[in-house]
């Protein structure tokens, strides 16, 4: 080669060179594609039916409402959320709607509690947060364990014969209850494990007072800075398959041991105690595939099937791939409460702020 | 504690096992957004070595500033509209909280009302501005806001900032510049020495 074109050569890579690199900093044409999944979060009403738009305490100074997260098709790896509520103080409203923001219910007289409104809460079980699923799409078999597949076929078949709701007459289980005092210290117990599954049974609800107001409106000389914000509901998904497989297998260790001294009772033995099916109700929601497929059948086989898709769940590591998304809602019921005020009676005005973080 | 309930440890894992289960009948996404009011912010890409994106992850840089994408979606049936705006956050253990409007030193973006299409989707883009981080852990959020008479919903997707390339740009180019003649200038020795030889 010569000289001369070695020196062209060079001048040619400094001047590649020079025109590349300030790309690198610069922006850069990008092509969208989204075909995946949705999260919306909403503020309902008490009865979860309305949005939620007023803040009204009614004669017992309290305001249940209602917080629901709704997934569609949501990656399920490493993707969490959390939702916080924050208070205004709450000014006393004259004629016209002009606020006084001199008379005020101070935000520290409002506290969060939740609401003992679930299905659980008349037999004193309590789950602050009510995941409930709908199953779209076909169960896939493929890429299972031979161990997990065993129990599952029945299941699999069955589903992937069914478009609808199971119309066949349901039989009911046998008829035992269970002690749910006992019951209810045995999910306790079970916070570690359960904390961990994709759905937030437990964890992240924070009770007690606003003791720093956030701002009612640009106008409120109170400017929200360091406000009370308090979570009400937290999600945590998947960090993996194995993750799942080793919380499944903590979960079901934890379960043996914990409810080793439920009591059983016959039926109607004692008032106030909680039916076993209560449970898998309140959790299955509205998977009614699965739960009016698995009840159809005689009891004897429910409970294999029920005790088979628990028995072994290794390696689940090899449905990774299965694993995509997670269609659902998840649902809150915080109440706010209202000290007794001594405050001029009257109409008062405030902001409930409620904020969702998807880290 | 007394004797257990089979029955009722069945059931408690069969709950469990419906979730196994609905996590199995859902196909996979590519890219995950998250809102309120039917208004969902998407970052781009969505997806980064195969895995959804879920939150912006920007990289300051030393000087300059950059201009990263996202998209807005309407996800709900009929005309939406929202408060758009960027906000930083600061956290606490695992609590956020989120600042005021267009407070964070290193990310603007002019808040504003958008109205979306049933299905509209639209390209934004904020703006990181360069400097120096400080050693704490930076945040910031898009945020689509709602309100509804005496509620305000928020949904915050975070923006974590971390230091970007430190070396100056002119400073790079001279650096490559000088190893680009040096190269050159070695290969012209080689091929001199050979012909001589």
């Amino acid at each position: 080669m010569s000289r001369s074109r070695l020196t062209l050569a060079a001048a040619l890579a400094l001047s590649l060179a020079g025109a590349t690199l300030p790309a690198l900093a610069a922006d850069f044409p990008v092509t969208i594609t989204t075909t995946g999944g949705t999260r919306q979060f909403t503020v309902l009403d008490g009865a979860g039916q309305a949005p939620l738009a007023s803040l009204d305490f009614g004669a017992n100074r309290s305001m249940p409402y209602k917080v629901r997260v709704t997934d569609v098709g949501v990656p399920l790896l490493g993707n969490d959320y959390s939702v916080a509520t924050s208070m205004s103080n709450l000014y006393f409203t004259g004629a016209g709607g002009a606020l006084d923001y001199t008379t005020m219910i101070p935000s520290s007289s409002l506290a969060l509690d939740y609401s003992p409104t679930n299905p659980l809460s008349a037999a004193g079980l309590e789950l602050p947060v009510i995941p409930e699923f709908t199953v779209s799409g076909s169960l896939s078999c493929a890429g299972l364990s031979p161990v997990l597949l065993s129990p599952l076929a029945t299941v699999c078949t069955l589903v992937g014969a069914l478009t609808g709701p199971v119309t066949a007459p349901v039989t009911a289980p046998a008829a035992q209850l269970v002690d749910s005092v006992d019951l209810q210290a045995a999910l306790h117990d079970l916070d570690l494990g359960l904390d961990r599954l994709p759905l937030s049974l437990t964890g992240g609800q924070e009770r007690g007072r606003f003791t720093v107001p956030a701002s009612q409106s640009a106008q409120d000389p109170m400017t929200g800075a360091g406000a009370t914000s308090k979570i009400v509901m937290r999600g945590r998904n998947l960090l993996s398959g194995a993750t799942l497989n080793e919380t499944l297998t903590v979960v079901n260790a934890a379960l043996a041991t914990a409810l080793a001294g439920v009591q059983v009772i016959p039926t109607g033995a004692t008032p106030g105690l909680l039916e076993p099916g209560t449970i898998l109700d309140a959790l299955s929601g509205t998977l009614p595939t699965l739960t009016g497929l698995i009840r159809a059948l005689p009891l004897d086989d429910q409970l294999a099937i029920l005790d088979g898709l628990t028995a072994t769940l290794t390696p689940l590591t090899s449905v990774t791939g299965a694993l995509g998304g997670l269609s659902g809602t998840y649902t809150a019921s915080p109440v706010i409460t209202a000290a007794p005020a001594t405050t001029r009676p009257g109409t008062y005005t405030g902001t409930m702020t409620v904020d969702f973080f998807q880290p | 504690m007394p004797n257990p309930s089979p029955t009722a440890v069945r059931l408690v894992r069969a709950a469990v096992a419906c979730v196994l289960l609905v996590l199995l009948a859902v196909p996979a996404p590519t890219a995950s957004a998250a809102g309120t009011g039917g208004i969902e912010v998407t970052p781009v890409p969505g997806e980064v070595d195969g895995r959804p994106v879920t939150s912006f992850r920007v990289e300051v840089p030393g000087d300059g500033e950059r201009r990263i994408p996202f998209l807005l979606r309407n996800v709900e049936p009929g005309e939406r509209s929202a408060r758009l705006f960027v906000a930083p956050v600061t956290r606490a253990g695992e609590s956020f909280a989120l600042g005021r409007a267009d407070g964070s030193p290193y990310v603007s973006f002019e808040a504003q009302d958008v109205t979306l299409a049933e299905g509209e989707s639209r390209q934004l883009s904020f703006t990181v501005r360069g400097g120096e981080l400080p050693a704490d852990e930076v945040l910031a959020a898009v945020v689509v806001q709602v309100g509804n008479g005496s509620v305000v919903q928020r949904a915050s997707t975070l923006i974590y900032l971390s230091p970007g390339r430190r070396v100056p740009l002119p400073v790079l180019l001279l650096v490559v510049a000088g190893v680009l003649v040096a190269a050159a200038g070695t290969a012209v020795a080689l091929v001199g020495r050979r012909r001589r030889a």
